[in-house]
């Protein structure tokens, strides 16, 4: 009943903007797509200026722009896009017009011509202004061309931004200015991923040749994003080519990957990606120590122009980890266990430009992660699964060009459950639940040198106990001069979902309910924008967030679950979250610097950021508050590519070669002042039970206070090269990326050995390094 | 121009600087803090006795396990239920604190008291402990068990494993078992290497031989109402033929909050976190109370 009434509530704001829209004045409005003219995918973010008034509008996620209230004359309307020709285009408009433009760009790069590099002709600052607070997009291009371990990864070439921290190398999950990883709301083409992660967590799941766009807003989110306090990072893959057939095939040292492309007659196209690891395959035959592991992921997506207002797109991702591990593979009876785990994921999306003013985007996801763990030989099993569908609709009003609205809503049922079989007992946790969100909000433009965006956020969540919030959020843009910016952005967010990371078990993701409360967090942000030169543009932003309610990860959970039932063979029975967590609050503030060049032959980043996390939480260092494994109080990260074949071009200022032959360089270097850590402080001698005699194991470690020491500085400085060939339509790129090249040894942790000799306690501590240098090569071909 | 390169040779510079070489972290004095260490438990109907204070030491240093022993130490036991206290005293021949008047009765359900007063490295050091003695009731149903002996990894008729078993009545509002299972014939020559699990090579079994000698296992959250508690003992926790000896612990909250976390210092990224030790002030390790019960069984070539 509920919901129905969420509904109607919604369809009769959507009834009230028609309504206004029929009342609409004389004045003229251009709307449309913007489209890759080589492959026709919309081009998402592409800047549309009318020359003579000064106005403008940036494509939406669906590549539709909406220029309102235009008066009637002859304009010259400039369109561009990064990596594009820009395409200026002579507009007529007579009063009371409605004029829809689809605009077609051609990439900057044509084989075989030479051509001058403009550069993007809205000017840098223009697009800073337009962007929304602490948002950095991401290309494929720029995505793919930072060396990596083995091979390109998105949520690890996202650890080289300022505010985005990993806490080791080998994990891939991102701590996102000093938020924890199950803060971010990770989205791929608009549907949650809950554990975006392959090989415990060593790569994530995003296949990079299957990436159109990415989107990382590391703070203070609009009202349309919603349900986790830190971050969002929104990932839209490719539509299809819409114009022919293309295909790409990467191998790398762990896979093999291709990317298809093709259209659909003239109503669509489909693209799809298929992944998967061989050292299974290969080096597990051969090597006894190497288990049988692989992982394969695959994307489908099919894209409808139904008519000229309204498409639709489907899309699919699937991927699994299997891991067949056998301790002694010569035994017949060894130990060993069998371990499957993985995601899906699956979104209808219809987007409508529902009159000339007003868009609608409408999705339909649905979402499942499952783990299966059989370890038969020690009588465990586990079975994990969570499963979220989830309507969705977004609606933009561009009323004028002074005001825009956003509205929508979001219905989110999601159940989960976990079952675990050992011999002391048994858990088995069922729990389903509804998230309903509503939201609004409006974009005022008082003068060219203001942009106000102001929001609220309602949610209702439907548990065991029943939470609500109205979160309010303000942007405001204002135009310090021509060539910098000033911005504030403030907002409350909401998060009632919590993860419990484990070793070497995928994580579990719980929900509040009666024995956890909904976490929240406040952003307070203030940014700087300075357009340095000619595409060169310096950001700074300095952020205060802090959290209450917010959970961590009991590592003494042992000593504080109870059987919340017994089964019939008396065994004992866990059904809740009851002492898994210990709660208590937060504050983490800084400063980041980032200086960026995107287009030209040297493009890439240098970005520092000076940050600081504190953690108070019950249990933990008797409630006094510490530093969490994250904090990192400085980090440098400085990214550059080098097209070499025009360098010196650049440099003297001179007209770019495009040749079928080129030769690219990638640099990465990574500064990060020490984390914090627990040392182990002393050791003393005990027996595990009052009846044994003093052994070999009767040592035990007593640490420090909680985090009271700091590791030394991380560093680290990765290298790619690559060389593209390129031949009638095709094109291929041998690679070689190395790691750590100068194969620095960073410390992950102390490792404490003992045993007591002839009456002698003998010890031995080592430092455990992260990875050494790990050289790579690859090959990628594109026809 | 020559500005620009020079700055950028100086970033290269230090770039490269930073990214190579090697981080270490040194771990001495500096993380170390003294405690004195209590290892003692108390039984119903039973001698207070082998209650052992020692001290903690630095890493990296290599005492002799006697010198740790805090033998000047003042060590006071307080019985709860009047508030009398007795004054333990050190026993040279044990390395341990113990009482010897027959005044002082341990009785189930019944809370008691450790007061540790001593030097370490100059520093006059307290702590102090609280246990309550787990009910009458506890013991092991022997004729009920499946124990006396069995050929390794036998099977039955069927071609399914069997197993020891083991059978007990709880204490009554006690829900935290221990288990001690030891192997009292363990050698080199008595390791079954031709286990179905995994090829140990002897040098490491050498290296290793305590490990595989000494087994514990805990049970918690049992239910207390039960007449009856079955404990299958699992092949990967009999490395050797010949005897062994099973001891259950009825154990109080003290020895479950020990067992459970003392040993489980370190978290999966290699960071360490605080143990859970019922001990106030400056102490650290077990002051519990157990009920014991014993059995044997033995595992046959």
């Amino acid at each position: 009943m509920r919901s129905f009434k969420f509904i109607w509530v919604f369809i009769y704001i959507i009834s009230v903007t028609g309504s206004i829209n029929s009342q609409a004045n004389d004045d003229a409005t251009i709307n449309g797509f913007v489209y890759d003219a080589a492959n026709g995918e919309a081009l998402i973010g592409a800047n549309i200026f009318i020359r003579e008034l000064n106005l403008g509008a940036g494509s939406n996620l669906s590549g539709f722009y909406v220029i309102p209230k235009i008066m009637s004359g002859k304009f010259e309307l400039i369109v561009s896009y990064v990596g594009y020709k820009t395409q200026t285009l002579i507009v007529t408009l007579n009063k009371n017009e409605t004029k829809r433009i689809d605009i077609y760009l051609n990439p900057e790069a044509i084989l075989g011509e030479e051509v001058v590099v403009t550069g993007d002709s809205v000017r840098t600052i223009e697009k800073l202004f337009n962007k929304p607070v602490s948002k950095i997009e991401l290309s494929p291009v720029q995505l793919g061309r930072v060396p990596q371990v083995v091979e390109s990864d998105l949520l690890r070439t996202l650890q080289s931004l300022p505010g985005i921290v990993p806490v080791s190398d080998f994990s891939s999950a991102i701590y996102v200015r000093g938020g924890t990883p199950d803060q971010n709301l990770f989205l791929l083409d608009g549907t949650d991923v809950y554990n975006p992660e392959h090989a415990f967590g060593l790569f994530s799941t995003f296949n990079m040749d299957a990436i159109k766009k990415v989107e990382v807003y590391k703070g203070g989110f609009s009202a349309e994003y919603g349900g986790r306090l830190s971050s969002v990072i929104n990932v839209t893959n490719n539509d299809g080519n819409r114009n022919e057939f293309e295909g790409k095939v990467s191998f790398s040292l762990l896979s093999l990957s291709t990317t298809l492309q093709t259209p659909i007659g003239s109503i669509g196209s489909l693209s799809g990606s298929l992944r998967r690891t061989y050292l299974d395959q290969t080096l597990a035959k051969v090597i006894d120590d190497v288990p049988d592991y692989y992982f394969i992921d695959g994307n489908l997506k099919a894209f409808f122009d139904i008519d000229q207002t309204n498409k639709l797109s489907v899309s699919y991702y699937g991927g699994l980890d299997d891991l067949n591990f056998v301790l002694d593979k010569k035994r017949q009876e060894s130990l060993g266990f069998n371990y499957i785990w993985g995601n899906q994921t699956g979104s209808i999306n219809w987007r409508s430009v529902i009159t000339p003013k007003l868009f609608g985007n409408f999705w339909i996801t649905g979402s499942r992660f499952f783990s299966d763990f059989d370890f038969d030989d020690v009588d465990f099993r586990e079975e994990n699964n969570i499963r979220d569908v989830t309507l969705r609709g977004a609606l933009e009003y561009f009323y004028s060009d002074h005001w825009t609205f956003k509205f929508g809503f979001q219905q989110k049922y999601v159940s989960g459950n976990l079952k675990q079989k050992f011999t002391g007992g048994r858990v088995d946790v069922a729990k389903s639940r509804v998230l309903y969100s509503l939201y609004a909000t409006s974009i005022w433009v008082p003068s060219p040198l203001w942009n106000i965006e102001t929001g609220l956020r309602a949610e209702y969540f439907d548990s065991d106990k029943d939470y609500k919030n109205v979160d309010p959020r303000l942007t405001i843009k204002y135009r310090l001069s021509e060539t910098s910016n000033l911005k504030f952005s403030s907002g409350i967010f909401h998060q009632y979902a919590n993860r419990i990371p484990r070793l070497f078990f995928v994580s579990i993701w719980t929900s509040a309910d009666e024995f956890i409360k909904g976490s929240y967090a406040s952003h307070f942000i203030l940014g700087y924008q300075k357009e340095i030169a000619k595409n060169i543009e310096l950001e700074i932003e300095g952020y205060y967030k802090d959290y209450s309610n917010i959970y961590s990860y009991n590592p003494t959970f042992l000593a504080d679950i109870s059987a919340d039932a017994y089964t019939e063979d008396n065994l004992p029975l866990f059904n809740s979250s009851k002492g898994l967590f210990n709660s208590g609050s937060g504050k983490s503030f800084g400063l980041e610097f980032l200086l960026r060049k995107d287009i030209g032959a040297i493009t890439g980043w240098i970005s520092y950021s000076l940050a600081r996390t504190e953690f108070t939480i019950d249990r933990v260092n008797k409630g006094i508050p510490f530093s969490p494994r994250h904090d990192r109080t400085h980090a440098i990260n400085i990214v550059v590519n080098f097209d070499l074949n025009n360098i010196l071009n650049e440099i003297n200022k001179k007209q770019f070669i495009n040749s079928d032959k080129r030769w690219f360089l990638g640099l990465n270097f990574t500064f990060f002042s020490g984390q914090p850590i627990t040392l182990p402080s002393s050791v003393y001698l005990i027996n595990q039970l009052p009846d044994w005699e003093p052994n070999t194991n009767s040592l035990a470690i007593y640490p420090s206070g909680i985090n009271e020491f700091r590791l030394p500085y991380y560093a680290r400085l990765d290298f790619s090269l690559s060389y593209e060939i390129q031949y009638n339509g095709w094109s291929m790129s041998p690679y070689l990326q190395v790691f750590n090249l100068l194969n620095r040894k960073n410390v992950w942790f102390i490792e404490y050995k003992n045993e007591i000799k002839n009456g002698m306690v003998i010890q031995e501590v080592n430092n455990v390094t992260m990875f050494p240098i790990l050289p790579s090569i690859g090959v990628n071909i594109k026809f | 121009m020559r500005n620009i390169s020079g700055k950028i040779i100086i970033t290269l510079l230090l770039i490269l600087f930073y990214s190579c070489g090697e981080s270490v972290v040194e771990i001495g004095e500096q993380t170390y803090s003294p405690k004195i260490v209590i290892e003692g438990y108390l039984s119903p109907g039973q001698k207070v006795q082998n209650i052992k204070i020692t001290r903690n030491f630095p890493l990296n240093s290599r005492p002799d396990a006697k010198s740790l022993i805090l033998s000047d130490a003042d060590v006071k036991l307080t019985d709860l239920q009047n508030n009398r206290d007795y004054t333990l005293a050190f026993n040279p021949q044990k390395f341990s604190f113990e009482y010897s008047g027959t005044d002082l009765k341990i009785d189930h359900g019944k809370s008691y008291k450790l007061i540790v007063t001593a030097k370490v490295d100059g520093k006059p050091l307290n702590a102090s402990s609280i246990t309550k003695v787990p009910n009458r009731g506890f013991r092991i149903i022997k004729e009920e068990s499946s124990l006396d002996s069995m050929k390794y990894y036998q099977r039955d008729f069927n071609g399914n494993v069997k197993q020891f078993k083991i059978i007990f009545e709880p204490s009554p509002g006690n829900s935290f078992y221990g288990i001690s299972i030891v192997a009292l014939e363990a050698t080199l020559e008595s390791f079954v290497f031709d286990n179905p699990f995994i090829q140990i090579k002897m040098d490491d079994l050498k290296k290793d031989f305590d490990r595989y000698k000494y087994q514990s296992k805990w049970l918690q959250n049992i239910k207390s109402d039960v007449s009856k508690v079955n404990y299958n003992i699992e092949w990967l926790d009999t490395w050797f033929y010949g005897n062994y000896r099973i001891i259950v612990y009825a154990g109080d909250e003290n020895y479950r909050l020990f067992m459970l976390t003392y040993r489980r210092v370190q978290e999966f990224d290699g960071n360490f976190h605080e143990p859970r030790l019922n001990i106030e002030g400056d102490g650290i390790g077990i002051f519990g109370s157990v009920i014991a019960d014993t059995a044997y069984f033995k595992v046959l070539k």
